[in-house]
């Protein structure tokens, strides 16, 4: 199947008053139509800036310094501010962890539902007003027509973040953008909301970027997962590939830490140290001060991104290691 | 566990209301109950795990055990005294043997002040310590909690999340307390930064004999944790056992809908989750009967007006529900 996104070597800088910050260092992925690809790391890793630069939201002095993203084909970089304004809510939409940035707490619910109708679609104000009620009860809210009345202080966190979706969700998109949407909320509310997005992308056939640090939801919701360590991409794969066959050092380390409900053992794995600052230049592999498997070469060469199946990649030497043990087995 | 000796900590029939005003002189017309009913013995040593979603009144439960908010009614006794009705000055001598750790340690600390001079502070009011035996104390507890020397002349802004979190732990225990009240201590740390910190706290219970009350919205973490378990659902106890009795056999059914609710880290995982339906009720309009009921997939109509009992329906496992 075509690829819905592509993104070729990205890498955006932040300029501040010392220096140029690397923020993300040459990440490159691609998702299919109808997919969600979990982008999971730790604070600072780069997820959210990743994911703001697929929608041109980067903060002001944040720059992307090179690489492509390509939607359907067409390449987003260079598009003008104008361009890009039609893009998002039409092509591309984005949620996020906080549902206030996206909503105008002096709008109501239903006019901020039936702007972008109107606007994007076209739609008349009837037209526009039919539309989100069926959104709102598509996202499963009580009295939709009365909600359309209401403000959003009026709703519970849990209401809010389905508006929200909702909105997210008018034009129809053929790409989300979620970061962190359900970071916030109660368990309870958090499984609602997971399962409605999953039951949204099924009917709608779009694509997902859904940023998350909780591997339970990795888990719960992923086709694909990207785990990214400060600014790089350390491995990448279809969900049970990193759950059951994880090849990074990081990778392992991480779901190791998760504390597990169902394990009996009570066994939690430590990463010593800690990750590394932006500006914190590191020889070789960025994982290595903390790699348990860190060889010489780790330290000294940077490692390059190594196939382990045809859609499993992983960065780290180890795989280098692995397939010369392959081929002097094999031979 | 010895049920018999005296608890460390006891509460009984605890309350904690807070007024809710309105109209035009700003009268009191109702309250909020964030603390209702709430017995329960913490025994030296052990780590009660108390969990609940936002607002189910877990952190004003610490809070109020600890002092730092007024009861409303009930009793708090600490080693068999009762203290809820001490004044300040009294209960400065308690306040010593407990202390907390809270979420974000750092939104009570001076960002002009060097963490050193921070920690020494916590000497120069409780103990007579001189200057220069105070630094040696300050030092000893960075090394405890994992920090360096080095660390003692740096500012707040210049530590991590994680480090935030060591040094809240080390002005918690500078002490020697025998409880600590845990509140969301380490729910806003990386996995990575969390489970070095549920080290660090294990190995100092470990050392120092330490109790710990540890409030969490995460299930994970409370059952890597604790001993027991306390399960809140708005303002009131739903369920008390031993870990292995919460997460083995789970009786109330807000509690199954709890742990049934968390993602784990499985993909393909058949998903049996208890259904459960719309939000938690706000404060303003407290369900009659069982505070679950609007959101049970077992209510029944006696649910609806009648108040479930607390009783105990196998050793040490609590629950209040009127279907178990
Ligand atoms: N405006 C900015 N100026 C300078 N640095 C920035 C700016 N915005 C983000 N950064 C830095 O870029 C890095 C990546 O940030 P990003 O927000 O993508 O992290 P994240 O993986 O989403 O983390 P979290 O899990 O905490 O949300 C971080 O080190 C962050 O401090
Ligand atoms: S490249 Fe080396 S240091 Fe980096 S993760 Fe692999 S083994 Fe560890
Ligand atoms: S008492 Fe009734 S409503 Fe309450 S938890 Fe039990 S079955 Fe559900
Ligand atoms: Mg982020």
């Amino acid at each position: 199947m075509k690829n819905l996104l592509e993104v070729e070597n990205l890498k955006v800088n932040f300029r501040t008053k010392k220096e140029r910050l690397r923020a993300v260092r040459g990440i490159s992925f691609s998702l299919k139509k109808g997919e969600t690809l979990c982008i999971v790391g730790e604070s600072g890793c780069g997820k959210s800036i990743t994911s703001l630069s697929i929608i041109g939201l980067l903060p002001s002095n944040g720059e992307i310094a090179e690489g492509s993203i390509k939607l359907d084909g067409n390449e987003l970089l260079g598009k003008t501010e104008n361009e890009l304004e039609i893009m998002r809510g039409n092509e591309i939409s984005m949620i996020f962890q906080e549902p206030m940035t996206a909503l105008n707490p002096t709008f109501t619910i239903g006019f901020q539902l039936r702007e972008p109708l109107m606007i994007h679609k076209k739609m008349s104000k009837k037209e526009a007003t039919k539309k989100s009620i069926e959104l709102l009860e598509k996202v499963g809210i009580p009295n939709p027509v009365e909600k359309l009345r209401q403000f959003p202080h009026e709703l519970s966190g849990g209401m809010r973040q389905r508006v929200m979706i909702a909105m997210a969700l008018a034009c129809e998109p053929s790409l989300l953008l979620a970061d962190e949407p359900t970071t916030a909320l109660d368990v309870t509310i958090q499984a609602q909301i997971l399962e409605l997005m999953d039951e949204l992308k099924r009917q709608m056939g779009m694509g997902v970027v859904f940023v998350t640090h909780d591997m339970g939801v990795v888990a719960e919701i992923a086709d694909r997962v990207m785990v990214m360590y400060a600014g790089e991409v350390v491995e990448i794969g279809d969900v049970d590939r990193i759950f059951n066959h994880p090849q990074h050092p990081y990778t392992k380390g991480l779901l190791g830490a998760v504390p597990n409900v169902d394990d009996e053992e009570h066994h939690l794995n430590i990463i010593p140290g800690s990750m590394p600052n932006l500006d914190d230049e590191i020889s070789g592999c960025r994982f290595h001060p903390r790699c348990p498997y860190a060889m010489d070469i780790c330290r000294k060469k940077n490692p390059t991104t190594f196939q382990v199946t045809s859609s499993h990649q992983s960065k780290c030497w180890l795989q280098e290691v692995t397939d010369v043990d392959r081929l002097h087995t094999t031979s | 566990m010895l049920t018999d000796s005296t608890p460390l900590l006891e509460t009984n029939k605890l309350k904690k209301y807070y007024p809710i005003k309105g109209g035009l002189f700003k009268k009191t017309i109702g309250n909020v109950k964030a603390v209702q009913n709430v017995s329960f013995q913490i025994y030296e040593g052990e780590t009660l795990g108390v969990v609940g979603e936002s607002g189910c009144g877990k952190s004003t439960l610490g809070r109020t055990i600890l002092g730092l908010e007024k009861s409303t009614g009930g009793s708090i006794s600490f080693r068999g005294k009762t203290i809820h009705h001490l004044s300040e000055s009294k209960l400065k001598k308690f306040k010593k043997d407990m202390q907390m750790v809270f979420q974000d340690p750092f939104a009570s600390l001076n960002p002009r002040q060097r963490i050193g001079d921070a920690l020494e502070e916590v000497f120069v009011i409780h103990t007579n310590l001189n200057k220069s035996e105070r630094k040696k104390r300050v030092l000893l507890l960075l090394k405890e909690v994992g920090l360096k020397e080095e660390h003692y002349r740096r500012y707040p802004h210049e530590f991590s999340g994680g480090q935030r979190q060591r040094i809240g732990i080390a002005r918690a225990i500078a002490l020697n307390p025998s409880l600590i009240v845990c509140d969301e201590a380490v729910s806003a740390l990386d996995v990575s930064v969390q489970a070095q910190v549920i080290k660090l706290l294990k190995d100092l219970q470990e050392k120092y004999k330490l109790t710990y009350m540890f409030i969490s919205h995460d299930l994970g973490v409370v059952k890597h944790m604790c001993d027991r378990v306390l399960v809140m659902y708005l303002g009131t106890m739903v369920e008390l056992g031993s870990s292995e009795q919460i997460y083995r056999n789970p009786l109330h059914p807000y509690t199954k809908a709890l742990l049934s609710a968390i993602p784990r880290p499985v993909p393909g995982r058949k998903k049996n989750r208890v259904k459960m339906q719309g939000d938690i009720p706000s404060a303003s309009n407290y369900p009659n009967g069982c505070p679950f009921h609007t959101r049970c997939p077992l209510a029944q109509d006696r649910c609806r007006t009648i108040v479930p009992e607390w009783r105990e329906v196998e050793e040490g496992h609590f629950v209040a529900c009127h279907e178990v």
